[in-house]
């Protein structure tokens, strides 16, 4: 049998979850109704072949609509279903670097806006950038908002996989500048408490940059936790926020990569590609211990 | 709710928790987390069952908040 490649999940409800993968047929969507115990084929997206998805997304208010980022050798694309995925519809199309490495995601807001920070090209060089995007329409349509390169200066490149957000209209989106091209390297925080209006650039640490992947979580207590892989220091890199992100303390946890990252209650749960092993923390990264190992590589957590 | 967290909100965003709601935002990539509608906080992050996703497809589950984990199946069958 052939393997699944790529695959992203996105939780619709307290015991519903869809999945898109890359298969030798095209993007498959599959579905779960019983918290992952089983998932069942919803549709073979043929006309897909080729494409990689990026992120899902799911309207709790509206089940039958699932949107998907995905891209191509060339372009990002946001797809929209209103048929539960049986079919799409593409919504946005935009040009991305072809040699670049980023990974878009979604955020949806309370007040059921939903942002879209998609990969998109950054000349030149061999790393990409994104564009942010709003939608009030589920999908249907989208107002461009932000270009993270001229925010903050620099390309702006990250594989994201979680975004949250924190306090009303507000969220961090973390990126790292080009570690390639410019030679001028470091990391990035853009910043909305509008629900993507408006952006900022919320702190910068200007010496070194991280790896690609990157997740934010809130724990219960409010404090938002940014994880950075560390694949090109000996560590990986925790940004904890205890004021909503007004201020930010780096950590450097005792572990060998951060490649992906969920949280529950006031426990991190982080994963690592070294011995595919996940880690827990109950003190925002002071201490990690090692509760699995052998586990492929996670592309997406899904909470019930 | 923590009231930790309603104070920072008050404080930096100068909104006052008065009333709460059970729905939560919803899946981890679109953010798990605590949101706040005007005045209407959105969130709950009580999520005993963790499920990773392997970029393959294979679905492990915990179901104690993260302690033990243990390998469900490929999505692809």
């Amino acid at each position: 049998m052939a393997v699944a490649s790529n695959t992203r999940a996105a939780k619709r409800d307290a015991t519903t979850a869809y999945v898109a993968l890359n298969y030798t047929d095209g993007i498959r969507i599959y579905k779960t109704n019983n918290c992952g115990a089983t998932w069942s084929l919803v549709s073979i997206q043929n006309s897909l072949f080729g494409y990689t998805p990026d992120s899902l997304c799911i309207i709790p208010s509206n089940p039958d609509i699932v949107l998907l980022m995905a891209e191509d050798a060339s372009n990002s694309y946001i797809f929209k279903s209103v048929d539960g995925g049986l079919t799409f519809t593409n919504k946005l199309q935009i040009v991305r670097n072809t040699t670049g490495h980023c990974r878009g995601n979604f955020l949806r807001f309370g007040i059921g806006r939903i942002l879209a920070f998609v990969p998109t090209k950054y000349g030149g060089i061999n790393e990409s950038n994104f564009y942010g995007y709003t939608s009030d329409d589920n999908g249907d349509t989208w107002t461009f908002r932000v270009d993270a390169e001229n925010t903050t200066g620099f390309p702006f490149g990250s594989r994201m996989s979680s975004l949250v957000e924190y306090a009303t209209g507000a969220t961090c989106v973390p990126g790292r500048s080009d570690y390639w091209g410019s030679g001028t390297t470091g990391v990035w925080f853009l910043e909305t408490k509008n629900w993507g209006e408006s952006w900022s650039v919320i702190s910068i640490y200007s010496s070194g940059s991280p790896d690609w992947d990157t997740a934010v979580v809130q724990l219960l207590n409010g404090d938002i936790v940014i994880s950075w892989n560390g694949s090109i220091y000996s560590q990986p890199r925790l940004y904890i926020s205890k004021d909503l992100g007004a201020t930010w303390t780096l950590k450097t946890p005792s572990l060998s990569k951060i490649d992906n990252m969920t949280s529950t209650k006031n426990r991190l749960i982080l994963y690592s590609t070294v011995g595919g092993t996940i880690y827990i923390s109950d003190n925002e990264g002071d201490t990690v211990t090692p509760v699995a190992t052998g586990i492929e590589v996670v592309n997406s957590f899904l909470l019930f | 709710m923590s009231s930790r967290l309603s104070q920072l909100v008050e404080r930096r965003y100068g909104l006052a928790i008065t009333e709460r709601s059970n729905y939560y935002i919803g899946a981890t990539a679109i953010g798990e987390g605590w949101g706040y509608k005007g005045l209407i906080m959105l969130g709950e992050y009580d999520f005993k069952y963790i499920r990773a996703i392997s970029d393959t497809g294979i679905v492990y589950k915990s179901d104690d908040y993260g302690n033990t984990w243990s390998t469900v199946g490929n999505i692809v069958t």
